[in-house]
């Protein structure tokens, strides 16, 4: 297995990840009460000390609202629907929620097909805005790509995206734990300390953002070779008494953050996993990307990231898990995956763009960045939603013949509109 | 604790058809697991259905004339029917009934069934040695009398054994298939042959009716065991009347439904209303802590490529006095697609069991071509038969096949049937008889479900 490839060249600049020890995992901090021992796996909801209800990002699985009344079956008419979406008179299953499932948040967008040659979607996605404690706004985005050849492969990459997804924006929402070992000593890069404006009821917080746009990878750092960390707060407010006021927060570290749930959704897919199984417990592929300024992005299996934009400088972010031209991918997310160590890498983009993040089945027909960059811009800049289904439909017109999986997040980081940003908007077809 | 038995239910098939393909098979295995323990439930108070129900065992005996010819025939029946009796639970109402050209009931005497214990059975054996063989045989009528006796306790798990040695010639054949048809639903029964005149086609249709077993008894010692064994496979039953209702969608038509292990039984003509249009019932008699396995085949309407269709819902119901109780469910799917390596696996268990009935069906047809003098269509029938025989790895068969057919030293395949007057007429029955046992096997490739 190749471990903290470093991907592509270009004006920005991507980094390879030095893997974390494995053994330490990540303290999650809850975001309203700052108590340490928050936990984000599938079965929490709150946190134990306060409260606080955990996030979940938007998968367009979610259940439809009452309103919706049931439908008569799509082949025979009749009106008798069992609850597994079998017709009671012809037993035809009808079309499931999870056949095509669009999500648009406007600031970011998903849409996932179940393609014209597969019985069902074994793709998940999860995204939405994640808030980071100084106020500021990120976008996360999360697909996976069920493995065909195990069982319940739907199962597998819905469990994985909704757990992962639920980590990042817990983690994001904390801010990272206080304590050694988290600074950053660093050569080489150059740090520019730049004041923000943040909302009144977090002080004010000094960020110090590194920007090394020309230092080759090569040259930038062996212990911490991300050129796009953000540097914590520096200079907190002072933590009250009574624990209500604000306390001292640190932004995420977020690649340990995307590491972290990466483990997590292995976990929780290897949870899946059963006697009955014949061997092949259920498995799936694995890629997030958290954008902030920077883009973090974690993966595994085939499933990939490429950056978009109309300088000419779209590129892959990813690197599969797989012979080149084979789909035989060589890890993946599962009770039989040995408990890979996802690949990491980070990015800052130099200008406008779009961070891609999608299954095989659209880059099957469209691998190029360059021609995907010319589907999807320069309408994914400002409406990311019509960009993925413009992706999705390339794909279904060229064969379809696997599920189909796209979610657009325009750089920079768009603040979602009033109302949307909690809900998201999951359409049926 | 559950008066009933716990089932689990388990789906082997290969879901995915080619475009247009309409059958649809799947391999049910049911295995259910005592709901007692052990535990006998108390004998006061009104007796619960299921676990501590009540029991009625009648034991039928063929006692015409021929039954002491030899003599070893009613000598073993007696000894065999003694050591039925004394494997009865105690309890358990019994009766036993000496078949002739009449059916008479030698114990109880006073007209109402007793419960098996000390006194009951010592009473019952006496009885026993004291049957001898003089008349005919009209086993239509054993029947009518063992409906007569299980019909003052409906509510019972009611099973009877019937041992006979020859044909039944005290009656017409549509006496005896009104007497099977009147039975039906009533109680199941277990039947047995000793010696060689009797025919395995007359009694199997008693059994395959009351949804029970037929054997040969070739050695007269060998009875006793063999009713020792079927009255404590009575004795272990819990529940009297389980069904498997299926749900087919509209249009679609059952090709079959096939009890294929531990033997070969055909249900599908079995079918009752089971509650509306679509959804038919197949009886599957009393069960005890035991696995059976059901193979069904439907025929449907062919849905679009990569569209999914439930072909049939299999639900087990126990019937009793408040209706129908659903002790276990799974799905019959079938999901057309282009993919020819998902449509051309081929479930393993349905592989093995639609070549165990094939197998059966040659072995029958075979031999009666062989009784008919059609000796090509016999040498045919049982080669066949040889071949699938050594494909599923049936020693046993493959050496009852053996004494039936010339077969080649070296392959083991048949050159030609025997000709009727160089086999053995039991050599042949209990070839023919065998066949409908099945064995088991794990294969499973290709499949999904439960």
């Amino acid at each position: 297995m190749t471990v903290g490839t470093a991907v592509g060249t270009g004006p920005g600049t991507t980094t390879a990840g030095q893997e974390a020890d494995t053994a330490m995992a990540l303290q999650l901090t809850c975001p309203k009460c700052g108590a340490k021992d928050l936990e984000a796996d599938q079965a929490s909801r709150f946190c134990e000390q306060c409260g606080y209800e955990l996030a979940e990002a938007v998968t367009g699985d979610e259940e439809p609202g009452t309103e919706e009344s049931a439908k008569p079956c799509v082949s025979c008419g009749g009106t008798g629907i069992d609850a597994e979406g079998y017709c009671t008179d012809c037993g035809d299953l009808q079309p499931r929620r999870r056949d095509r499932m669009e999500v648009d948040f406007k600031a970011v967008a998903g849409v996932s097909d179940r393609g014209l040659r597969h019985h069902r979607n074994e793709d998940s996605m999860a995204l939405g805005p994640a808030f980071g404690p100084d106020g500021r706004t990120l976008m996360i985005a999360v697909v996976c790509d069920g493995v065909s050849t195990s069982e319940r492969p739907d199962e597998a990459s819905a469990s994985a995206v909704k757990t992962a997804a639920k980590l990042l924006l817990a983690a994001i929402a904390g801010g990272a734990p206080e304590g050694p070992g988290r600074q950053l000593s660093r050569t080489g890069p150059v740090e520019t300390a730049v004041m923000e404006t943040v909302p009144d009821t977090v002080p004010e917080t000094v960020v110090a953002e590194t920007v090394d746009p020309e230092a080759p990878v090569a040259q930038s750092v062996p212990t911490e070779p991300s050129t796009a960390e953000e540097v914590g707060a520096q200079t907190p407010a002072e933590t009250s008494a009574d624990g209500a006021a604000p306390r001292r927060v640190q932004r995420a570290d977020l690649r340990a953050v995307s590491r972290q749930a990466v483990i997590d959704a292995d976990h929780a897919v290897s949870g899946l996993a059963r006697d009955a199984d014949h061997g092949n417990p259920p498995a799936c592929t694995y890629v997030s990307a958290v954008v902030d300024t920077d883009v973090t992005l974690a993966w595994l299996g085939d499933s990939r990231a490429y950056w978009l934009d109309e300088r000419g400088t779209s590129r892959a972010l990813t690197r599969d898990d797989a012979e080149e031209g084979s789909h035989a991918i060589e890890a993946w997310l599962g009770a039989d995956s040995g408990g890979p160590e996802p690949h990491l890498a980070s990015f800052t983009p130099d200008g406008p763009g779009v961070v891609l993040v999608c299954s095989d089945g659209l880059w099957n027909y469209v691998e190029k960045a360059a021609d995907l960059a010319a589907i999807a811009l320069p309408g994914a800049l400002t409406d990311p939603f019509t960009a993925a289904k413009a992706l999705v439909r390339r794909a279904l017109s060229d064969g379809g013949h696997d599920n189909i999986t796209a979610v657009l997040v325009p750089y920079p980081v768009q603040p979602p509109a009033e109302g949307v940003s909690t809900t998201g908007v999951s359409r049926q077809p | 604790m559950s008066q009933y038995p716990d089932f689990a239910f388990e789906i082997n098939q290969n879901e995915y058809l080619a475009e247009g393909a309409r059958e649809v098979h799947a391999v049910v295995t049911l295995t259910a697991t005592s709901a007692t323990g052990g535990a006998a439930a108390s004998a006061y108070g009104a007796p619960a259905p299921g676990a501590g129900s009540e029991r009625v065992e009648v034991i039928i005996i063929d006692c015409s004339g021929s039954m002491d010819y030899p003599r070893t025939k009613m000598m073993a029946a007696k000894e065999a029917t003694k050591v039925a009796i004394d494997t009865l639970s105690d309890g358990t109402y019994f009766a036993v009934v000496a078949g002739t050209e009449g059916a008479r009931v030698v114990y109880p005497t006073g007209g109402h069934l007793l419960r098996a214990d000390y006194q009951s059975r010592a009473a019952a054996k006496d009885a026993v040695s004291r049957l001898h063989a003089n008349g005919g045989t009209a086993m239509g009528r054993w029947l009518g009398q063992a409906g007569r006796i299980f019909d003052a306790h409906p509510n019972a798990i009611k099973h009877a054994i019937l041992l006979t040695d020859g044909k039944d010639e005290s009656e017409t054949p549509a006496d005896l298939a009104r007497a099977i048809q009147a039975s039906i639903g009533t109680f199941t029964a277990d039947c047995r042959g000793i010696g060689e005149d009797w025919e395995v086609a007359e009694v199997r249709k008693i059994a395959d009716a009351l949804l029970g077993t037929v054997g040969i008894i070739r050695e007269p010692e060998r009875l006793a065991e063999d009713f020792r064994e079927m009255t404590a496979n009575s004795m272990g039953k819990e529940v009297a009347d389980v069904a498997l209702r299926l749900w087919t969608p509209k249009g679609a038509v059952v090709r079959f439904v096939k009890q294929v292990n531990p033997t070969l039984a055909d249900l599908t003509g079995r079918r009752a209303d089971g509650g509306n249009p679509l959804t038919g019932d197949y009886p599957t008699g009393a069960w005890g802590a035991e696995s059976r396995e059901y193979h069904i085949c439907v025929e449907v309407e062919p849905g679009n490529l990569n569209t999914e269709k439930l072909a049939g819902r299999v639900t087990l119901v126990a019937k009793d006095s408040s209706g129908a109780t659903a002790l276990g469910e799974g799905k019959i799917r079938a999901i057309w697609t282009n993919e020819e390596e998902k449509t051309g696996r081929i479930n393993g268990r349905v592989a093995h069991y639609t070549g165990q009935a094939e197998m059966a069906s040659a072995i029958e047809e075979g031999a009666a071509a062989q009784e008919a003098g059609d000796l090509a269509t016999a040498t045919a029938r049982l080669g066949r038969a040889m071949d699938l025989a050594l494909e599923s790895g049936r020693e046993d068969t493959v050496k009852m096949l053996r004494k039936i057919a010339e077969v080649d030293p070296d392959t083991q395949r048949v050159l030609r049937a025997k000709s009727k007057s160089d086999v053995n007429k039991g050599d042949v029955m209990e070839a023919v008889l065998d066949s409908t046992k099945t064995v088991r096997t794990n294969k499973r490739t290709g499949s999904s479900g439960s």
